[in-house]
């Protein structure tokens, strides 16, 4: 039962020292509203240095131009090409002597005075270019129905040299391009006038673009994407500096034991905690909300003229923005949550610190799927912590309503398992007197392994684990990039053979060897009890409806890319031709042993040590998916790595895992090489499963799939109720 | 009033699989008394104590306070208890008045009530005059003394010090001292851990003596000096401690590989 006075009073508590505090004030309320005007200044400020800065254009050969039409008047170019505000902020400087002497251009030179930045931009006139245009339309007058003079060579081009590695130079070239090609259509006309020809005739095809947007949601596109990031982000930062305060502040203070001390229970503490870190989340997100949307509506106010023709500064309208608020509150409580819950492993507020970079690395990646142009709010994306409610919200400040509205459920449902799992965690933590008390550990890479490996235990620990789930990746990752390509099929499968042994099965070994006395025992290699083995093949096959099943949805929600298939194809295509000995040796065999030597041998015996039973079962089976490469198979690997693990853990041992593995993969083998046809299936299994290979498929009945939902409930109720009466 | 049976607790330990800190520690301590627990660094005083605090939980064994298990009541454990640690750091932007508010109204007491029990204590432990300066401005005595306010606001019947004393000036000290044998003569059970003998001389009625996770002798101070034959508590220390470590050496440390 929770006591909410006790809750207030610590959360008033809280609050009220956090207020008291000049840093979190600063950080919190000043600086978002400070920043954003300053960052606003800056960009205008650079906007406007952009369009005043003043361009220097050498001309040379300004005798060569013809009379009209005019390119050139005085030391500026003439308003009817460059217009007023342009003409003004080109000097140019016609013949220099130093460049250009006598008839012979230098390009030498000429590069060198744009490199020692005299001039940012060179354009040469060619000799006789006035000459041969004048020519060419004299010839277009006189010549009549005939026109015979086609045979005129072309003109000569005017060159214009500019560096596009000096910012001032490409900028210039922007203008000077513009500049001459308005006088270039002017030269065709003459040409055309000359000619007799309809004006129209120099563009006869013109493709008109219409841009259909709404003015308005052109207006806020911007803001739109950028507005929920920020909000993400600050609702992030701003949970993880009160979140460090409160909780390691309060170690380092030594406070921690009077109040742990005091009637408050653990679970009060951590809501009041939590509320806390919820209320500086969400303020930090809506201030820097409020600068950034009165900045924005400053910039835009000002006008298109500052870079107002890329990007459009329009606020979302305010109902989209105050309808963003009740989205952050669930937000704001999964930040909070993770962050207390991290916080609560610092001893001190500097070391809280250092877990800012590692929270926000492993939140970033989700902010930015959400931001990149591709992607879509959907069923699949709505499933993604964090990119689904980053989704919402953009969604929402467009006025999309419809939208939002349709994925708004399981974008939260999503966030609320992710808030019960962060909360539950938190609580975890403040329960745990390791975390709470932990003492200081000191840390020597090569003291540690040669110590580590000189007084190895009988078993290994979680950080061995984590190590070979590292290494196995990276070495994965590497084996793939290793480019033989056998031209047999069966070369191709020994080589998938090798590779998984040599890079999944032998560094657990080795490992093994090295971290763990008990070799076996580290390995998970224990005994051989046919029960086991014979009840965890019966589940793979029961399961497997599932485990299929499970992968249709996955690749319902998350279509594979065509060009991932087609890779997938490329390597593996041939193995149809194999022989069957091999393809069984390659997916079901070897992968039975090796990946179960090192995900449930070596690594999840590793994180046993070190984590609950289902807290490692859960990370195992993570490594083993992630090892998949393929987000599909690595999503659907997860699931079935679930449950060998569960099994693993259960029965002690090794062999029941490489059962399950092997029946497993072995049944797809089967379908794939064997059968391919349901017809070729006995009566009796015809009515529960489907195979047709043509179009790559195994299908099993609603029964068959609900038949093995039920018997693994049941597998897990069992588990658990035999764990009740262990305690 | 306090009664621990067979008390053990074991840490976890990165290198070692476990380590036990206390180990078939069984005591108890009436009201009206001061029950001293002596012992060098390390030796398990602040886990003992930790645990009546209901801050850690015992491995194995039980520790009941007023009646209530600490494992299976905390909630009823910590209204009976005032706990003052060795840590006298507090809340650094909080006020002496606050933070004993904060604990009073955390014990359920009502506005007025927590008043008059404030002025009282303030004007006892003569805390009147600073009572609003903030926690980073306070001196060490004066945190002290706002941390046995904090402790005796609830009136509880036991209170626990955990090396209250350490790196107080003599003064202070002494006036600490003075203060826990009123709360003794008022009928509260206090149990008092420290690694300086002569306190434990001035002050306890009944004293263990811990060393390496267990007790090695107890009784009251007449009778411990009657057992030795030592009239100086220092001495008497030395000598079961030392005579103690000749034999067991090393052995009180047991570890347990791979658990966990």
């Amino acid at each position: 039962m929770m006591q909410w006075p006790n809750i207030k009073w610590i959360y008033i508590r809280e609050m009220t020292d956090q207020f008291r505090d000049r840093r979190t004030l600063l950080a919190v309320f000043l600086m978002p509203l400070m920043m954003y005007p300053l960052i606003g200044m800056a960009f205008m400020m650079v906007s406007q240095f952009v369009k005043e800065h003043r361009s220097e254009v050498l001309v040379i050969g300004l005798e060569n131009l013809p009379p009209e039409p005019g390119l050139i008047m005085g030391n500026l170019f003439s308003e009817a090409h460059a217009g007023e505000t342009l003409s003004k902020l080109i000097g140019i400087q016609i013949d220099d002597a130093s460049v250009f002497s006598g008839a012979k251009i230098d390009e030498d030179r000429i590069q060198q005075v744009i490199h020692d930045e005299l001039y940012d931009l060179v354009i040469v006139f060619p000799e006789g270019f006035a000459t041969q245009f004048l020519n060419l339309a004299e010839r277009l007058r006189q010549s009549g129905e005939d026109r015979e003079f086609l045979e005129i060579t072309e003109l000569p081009c005017p060159i214009v040299y500019s560096d596009s590695t000096r910012e001032r130079s490409s900028l210039t070239r922007g203008r000077v391009t513009r500049i001459l090609e308005s006088w270039q259509t002017a030269l065709v006309e003459r040409l055309f006038e000359s000619a007799r020809l309809p004006q129209f005739l120099k563009d006869p095809v013109q493709i008109e673009s219409k841009d259909v947007a709404i003015q308005e949601q052109k207006r806020v596109e911007f803001l739109s994407s950028v507005v929920p990031y920020m909000m993400l982000i600050m609702a992030l930062v701003g949970a993880f500096h009160p979140a460090v305060d409160v909780c390691a502040g309060e170690k380092e203070r030594g406070t921690l034991e009077t109040l742990l001390s005091s009637p408050a229970s653990r679970n009060e503490i951590v809501v009041a905690k939590l509320m806390t870190v919820m209320s500086f989340s969400m303020t930090s997100s809506v201030i820097n909300l409020l600068g950034l949307g009165m900045t924005a509506a400053f910039i835009g106010s000002q006008g298109s003229g500052l870079g107002g023709e890329v990007i459009q500064f329009g606020l979302p309208p305010m109902m989209a923005l105050v309808a963003t608020l009740p989205i952050l509150i669930p937000m704001a409580a999964f930040f909070s949550a993770v962050s207390l819950a991290v916080a609560t492993f610092a001893r001190s507020t500097k070391e809280g610190q250092y877990y800012m970079v590692p929270m926000m690395m492993a939140s970033l990646p989700l902010m930015v799927v959400g931001m990149m142009p591709g992607t879509e709010l959907d069923l699949g994306t709505s499933l993604i912590p964090v990119t689904g409610m980053m989704l919402v919200l953009e969604a929402i400040l467009k006025s999309e309503y419809h939208l939002a509205f349709r994925y708004i459920t399981p974008v939260l449902l999503v966030t609320f398992s992710c808030i019960v799992l962060s909360v539950r965690w938190a609580v975890a933590q403040f329960r745990n007197e390791a975390v709470l008390f932990r003492e200081s550990e000191r840390w020597n890479l090569v003291l540690l392994l040669k110590h580590g490996v000189k007084n190895r235990k009988v078993l290994h620990g979680s950080a061995a684990a984590v190590f070979a789930a590292v290494f196995i990746m990276t070495f994965r990752l590497a084996a793939g990039n290793f480019g033989i390509h056998p031209n047999t099929p069966e070369a191709l499968a020994l080589l998938n053979i090798a590779s998984q042994i040599l890079t999944i099965a032998l560094p657990c070994v080795v490992l093994a060897w090295l971290t763990a006395r008990d070799l076996r025992g580290a390995l998970r290699l224990g005994e051989f009890r046919t029960g086991w083995v014979v009840s965890a093949s019966v589940l793979a096959l029961v399961f497997h409806p599932v485990a299929v099943y499970i992968s249709r949805v996955i690749e319902w929600l998350y279509p594979v890319h065509s060009g991932v298939k087609t890779m997938v194809e490329q390597a593996f295509g041939t193995l149809g031709d194999a022989d069957f000995f091999y393809v069984f040796l390659m997916i079901a065999v070897t992968p039975a042993i090796c990946e179960e030597l090192a995900f449930r041998g070596y690594i999840l015996t590793g994180l046993q040590r070190d984590f609950s039973r289902g807290g490692a079962v859960f990370l195992s089976s993570f490594f083993f998916g992630v090892t998949h490469g393929i987000l599909q198979q690595s999503i659907s690997a997860f699931f079935v790595g679930l449950v060998i693990g569960t099994i693993a853990v259960q029965a002690r041992s090794l062999w029941p895992c490489m059962a399950y593995h092997l029946v497993h993969n072995g049944v797809t083998v089967l379908y794939a090489f064997v059968i391919e046809d349901s017809t070729r299936l006995p009566e009796v299994l015809q009515s529960i499963v489907t195979v047709d290979i043509a179009v790559g498929e195994v299908r099993y009945s609603p029964g068959a799939i609900l038949f093995g939902l039920v018997i693994v409930l049941l597998f897990y109720g069992g588990i658990y109720w035999r764990s009740d009466q262990d305690r | 009033m306090i009664e621990v049976r067979q008390l053990r607790k074991e840490y976890p330990d990165l290198r070692k699989g476990s380590v036990v800190a206390i180990e078939d520690l069984s005591f108890r301590a009436d009201p009206g008394q001061i029950f001293g627990l002596l012992g060098l660094n390390g030796a398990g005083k602040t886990t003992v104590l930790r645990i009546l605090s209901t801050i850690l939980a015992p491995t194995a064994g039980t520790a009941r306070i007023g009646g209530y298990d600490v494992v299976e009541s905390p909630e009823s454990v910590r209204r009976q208890i005032g706990f003052v640690s060795n840590n006298l750091v507090g809340y650094e932007r909080m006020s002496g008045k606050e933070m004993v508010a904060f604990f009073g109204r955390l014990h359920a007491m009502d506005e007025a009530t927590l008043k008059s029990r404030m002025e009282l204590i303030f004007d006892w432990l003569q805390i009147d005059d600073f009572k609003n300066v903030l926690g980073s401005k306070m001196s060490t005595g004066m945190k002290q003394k706002v941390s046995i306010a904090r402790a005796i606001i609830h009136d509880p019947p036991v209170l626990i010090f955990d090396e209250a004393t350490v790196g107080l000036d003599v003064l202070a000290a002494r006036s600490l001292l003075k203060v826990i044998r009123e709360l003794r003569d008022e009928g509260k059970c206090v149990i008092f851990s420290t690694h300086h003998m002569r306190e434990a001389e001035y002050l306890c009625d009944h004293i263990a003596i811990l060393n390496k996770g267990r007790i090695i002798t107890e009784g009251s101070l007449e009778s411990l000096r009657m057992e030795s034959g030592q009239e100086d508590l220092e001495e008497l220390f030395f000598q079961t401690v030392s005579s103690l470590d000749g034999i067991s050496d090393g052995n009180s440390q047991v570890t347990v590989e791979g658990a966990g």
